[in-house]
């Protein structure tokens, strides 16, 4: 404590970064550790006794372990397929020079623009009885099952091709970020271009690709439309059962539970991800970086696989998103059936859209809640990830298992964790009931996106020179001047890559929604499900769809404007308008 | 260059964060503001000795009711009566998690569409209030609550439907379990209403105040046949496609989707009637405990559940009213489908108290 005054006394405290740290706190207590606290002692605790009666109840059930197993063996196989696909379609956008990679990139993109049962179905137009795929290969072998797409394979197959959305994101930005005299001094001492591959430009990229690998094994352990729709009976996973249950009163304690096996899972990776990641990272030391420029293969066998290759898999990814696009104009049969004809083309689908009174609202409200929270949410991680690796006590390094705790739960679990707990006023909260109020449903859309943020930021800052840094300090920049004008221009490219995803995955969010939405403010999730339930009438999946493409369109845009600097070009066209006008005047 | 343009995109990303949290926030205290001030009115709107409600007040209706348009059709035909409401529209389990959630700050006025099972949990949770409509005596008195929280304004018969071709098909839900149709059925998850309802019905014919859950040993083999030699109806499969190939003959429906299923796809599916009768979804409407509004609240359901919109109601939607008047003057081939089918009798208060754990073990134990 006397210690603490002095330090106050001598000027050593950084009054601002004291406030920033204090707010954290009471961010980090009051909406990711008090609300899920109080939710697992609802849970676990009944009569006031601690029960453990789900533990039997989960050990005895043969349907929940196989699940379990599932799961993780999907976790763990995704985790390389993802991977190689992943870090291939990197390499042949952003390294290598393949013919018309523009174009194949915008092929491999489309895993950013839509998602979840939709892709899943799209793919199952695709490659299901009455596919495409399916009816080329019965041409040539005519014994074969029709429903062949179905079980682990099929499963696993989606996941590869449609789980590489962070790759695309993050693993381009990094391989932008090398420092192409590596390769060059590399090359000059006669390294092969396998050996500069495997020697300079992987090494580089390692912060990045664990940070990837440990996202995609979470996606692959929480994976729920791909197993329902194609898993068939041999291979359910166990997240939909979680779902199944957080939904039952009485049987939460069952869900949280095995959430609980999950996140512990989670956690033993991370931990195993953090220590390989601390025995080395390599960062290019030289004060002026060069531009990489595309490698051609000098191989010409290897050259002409790789173009191969790198078409098939656009093909791939392309087909489902163009079958979604194709049958959101196709009335609900078709969909239903998966089989197209003339006939089955309409345009009822979108008139009915337009013609719904305030077709537009859940739009801007979800585009409106989606922005906010991907702003707050990128503030929040560039804050932490900062403190985390800056970090001068042990203290400064307990944020980032706090920050993390959302990874360990289902949403269903967070909304209702802050559902009980703020439906009366609390001291933290100064008194304020948020249940009926707009910002509940914020804040939990603020809860879910963090530890995925922090997580892909925290590895941006590795490939941050210290130097940078230290020379910035010599010079008498404050640390706040240093944190905007030296290190956000290097972390930029990864925070913009972060919101985008973030608010395109929050536009049709419908976990957390559904419980915390405010009647008046309607988000597009609810829209879109109450369109596609299990009772409503014919057409309703044929409205999935149209909202689905719609979604596209926003994503792209969103896209475009965040990661492909689609804000300079606009910027740069007004410029030129109003210089052209003011030219004109005179 | 480029480093300048993100410091400053930056900067301003940093500055419409704050304004935009504030931004946020104050809407919160605009709408909490609001309530409050329409508390104070509701003591000066309080209806008067006549009985008629200050019709310019807002009622929010919960439903699960609301989709394919039927959430616009309600709040139009509300206005032409000279009602002002909103309707909410969610799956039924999430309505009844969130109005129990939302216990003590509740938004909604009234619910409408939720069925029995729904109903009794609300009940027991406190989340309803009693009250009586003016046209509970043109409704099947055995489908009334026998405590006055919630009355029928729909009903919605379960089938088993199957292939018209099919040789030898069940006379009962129970003859399912036969190894002769292992693996020809399709039934719906357990976490949706139509799948819960028919396993409902099927396990609470087994009761047994001695068993496990008041089921008795018969009825859980009963349920490990007919869950496990099931064949569980995937998301986004075609199980009416299935039916009409004969590849999968047989499936759950409810009845109104029935009749939309065979127009759309122009078959006659073979339906089955057991002597039991089958189960009746009944879709009922309530008033929410903590509504400022009960007096128009009670007007609305007046309204709502009234022969005439009921009528209009089904027209539109296919629906089949609870209302007798109603029902006499449905279109023709709902009335058909009705005349061959009856209600079996279900303890609808043991099935909402037992339920939830009943699907647990199942889905535990017998689900595959």
């Amino acid at each position: 404590m006397n210690k603490m005054i002095k330090k106050f006394k001598d000027g050593n405290v950084n009054i601002p970064s004291l406030i920033l740290k204090v707010a954290l706190i009471w961010f980090i207590f009051s909406f990711l550790i008090f609300p899920n606290i109080n939710l697992l002692i609802n849970v676990f605790v009944k009569d006031g006794q601690f029960s453990t009666a789900a533990v039997s109840k989960i050990m005895s059930s043969a349907r929940a372990m196989n699940s379990l197993k599932n799961s993780f063996i999907l976790a763990t196989a995704s985790m390389v397929t993802v991977n190689i696909s992943g870090i291939l379609i990197v390499l042949f956008t952003e390294y290598f020079d393949i013919k018309g990679a523009k174009i194949l990139s915008l092929g491999f993109l489309t895993t950013l623009i839509y998602g979840g049962v939709v892709l899943v179905t799209g793919y199952k137009f695709v490659y299901g009885s009455s596919g495409i795929v399916t009816k080329v290969l019965m041409n040539f072998f005519p014994q074969m099952d029709p429903n062949w797409f179905v079980g682990f394979g099929a499963v696993l197959f989606i996941m590869t091709f449609s789980g590489t959305s962070n790759h695309m994101m993050f693993l381009s930005n990094a391989i932008r970020g090398l420092d192409y005299h590596t390769i060059e001094a590399a090359k000059n001492m006669g390294a092969s271009q396998g050996t500069i591959l495997f020697r300079i430009v992987l090494p580089v990229l390692k912060p990045t690709i664990f940070a990837i690998t440990i996202l995609t094994f979470l996606a692959g352990l929480s994976t729920m439309a791909g197993p329902l729709i194609v898993g068939g009976p041999d291979f359910q996973t166990i997240n939909p059962m979680i779902k199944t249950f957080a939904q039952m009163q009485n049987s939460r304690e069952i869900a949280a539970l095995l959430a609980i096996i999950l996140g512990v899972a989670t956690s033993i990776l991370l931990i195993i991800m953090q220590k390989v990641e601390k025995k080395g990272n390599y960062i290019s030391v030289s004060k002026t970086k060069a531009k990489i420029s595309r490698q051609k293969i000098e191989n010409p066998v290897l050259n002409v696989i790789a173009h191969i290759v790198a078409y098939v898999m656009f093909v791939i990814y392309m087909l489902p998103v163009v079958y979604v696009f194709i049958f959101s104009f196709t009335d609900s049969l078709a969909i239903k059936t998966g089989r197209i004809s003339f006939s089955s083309f309409t345009l009822k689908n979108y008139r009915h859209l337009f013609e719904m009174p305030s077709a537009y609202k859940p739009y801007l409200v979800s585009l409106v809640y989606s922005i906010v929270a991907a702003v707050v949410v990128a503030f929040i991680a560039v804050a932490v990830a900062r403190i985390v690796t800056k970090a001068k006590n042990k203290w400064d390094k307990v944020y980032e298992p706090l920050i993390l705790i959302p990874w360990l739960l289902p949403s269903t679990l967070i909304a209702m964790g802050l559902m009980m707990t703020y439906d009366v006023g609390r001291v933290n909260l100064f008194g304020k009931v948020l249940i009926g109020t707009p910002v509940m449903m914020l804040f939990a859309y603020i809860v879910v996106k963090i530890p995925f943020s922090y997580r892909m930021i925290r590895a941006s800052f590795f490939s941050l020179d210290g130097n940078l840094e230290e020379a910035a300090k010599v010079m008498g920049a404050k640390p706040f001047y240093t944190l905007r004008r030296v290190i956000l221009p290097v972390i930029m490219p990864v925070v913009l890559s972060v919101m985008v995803l973030n608010f395109n995955s929050l536009l049709s969010e419908y976990d957390l929604s559904v419980f915390l939405y405010h009647p008046f403010l309607q988000p597009l999730g609810i829209v879109i499900k109450g369109a596609s339930e299990e009772t409503a009438t014919t057409e309703a999946q044929a409205m999935a769809f149209v909202y689905s493409v719609i979604l596209m369109v926003i994503s792209t845009a969103s896209l475009w404007l965040g990661r492909y600097g689609g804000f300079s070009i606009l910027k740069r066209i007004i410029l030129r308008r109003t210089k052209k006008e003011a030219g004109d005047k005179e | 260059m480029m480093k300048k343009m993100m410091s400053i995109l930056l900067a301003g990303i940093l500055v419409v964060s704050m304004t935009g949290c504030q931004k946020e926030q104050k809407t919160g205290e605009e709408t909490t503001g609001m309530t409050t001030g329409t508390e104070t009115t509701v003591e000066d709107a309080a209806p008067t000795e006549s009985g008629a409600a200050d019709r310019s007040k807002e009622l929010i209706v919960y439903t699960n009711s609301g989709s394919d348009g039927r959430d616009a059709w309600l709040v139009e035909k509300a206005a032409e009566a000279g009602f002002k409401i909103q309707v909410l529209n969610m799956g039924a389990s999430d309505l009844t998690n969130r109005l129990i959630a939302e216990k003590n700050n509740a938004i909604a006025d009234v619910v409408f569409g939720q069925n029995n099972i729904e109903y009794e949990k609300l009940k027991k949770a406190d989340t309803l209030r009693t009250w009586k409509p003016d046209w509970v005596d043109g409704v099947d008195q055995t489908l009334i609550d026998a405590d006055g929280y919630y009355y029928p304004v729909t009903t919605t018969p379960l089938v088993l439907i199957c292939n018209n071709e099919m040789q030898n098909p069940p006379a009962d839900w129970t003859d399912l379990v036969k190894d002769e149709y292992k693996g020809l059925y399709q039934i719906h998850g357990l976490d949706g209403g139509t799948g819960k309802t028919v396993f409902a019905s099927i396990i609470s014919r087994y009761t047994d105040p001695e068993g496990e859950l008041g089921i008795s040993e018969e009825g859980w083999a009963v349920a490990r046949d007919y869950l496990g030699n099931a064949h569980k109806i995937a998301e986004g499969e075609d199980s009416i496609g299935s039916i009409i190939s004969g590849e999968l003959p047989m499936d759950m429906h409810w009845a109104s989707g029935v009749l939309t299923e065979q127009k759309t796809r122009g078959y006659k599916f073979g339906v089955m009637t057991p002597d039991v009768g089958v189960p009746y979804v009944v879709e009922s409407v309530a008033i929410v405990k903590t509504t400022k509004y009960p007096e128009l609240a009670e007007e609305f359901l007046n309204w709502l559940g009234s022969s005439e919109i009921q009528l209009a109601w089904s027209d539109a939607f296919g629906t089949i009213p609870a209302q007798k008047d109603a029902l006499e003057n449905v279109t023709d081939d709902i009335k058909e489908l009705m005349s061959v089918l009856k209600p079996q009798q279900l303890d609808w208060s043991f099935i909402a108290e037992n339920i939830d754990a009943w699907v647990e073990k199942a889905e535990l134990e017998y689900v595959k």
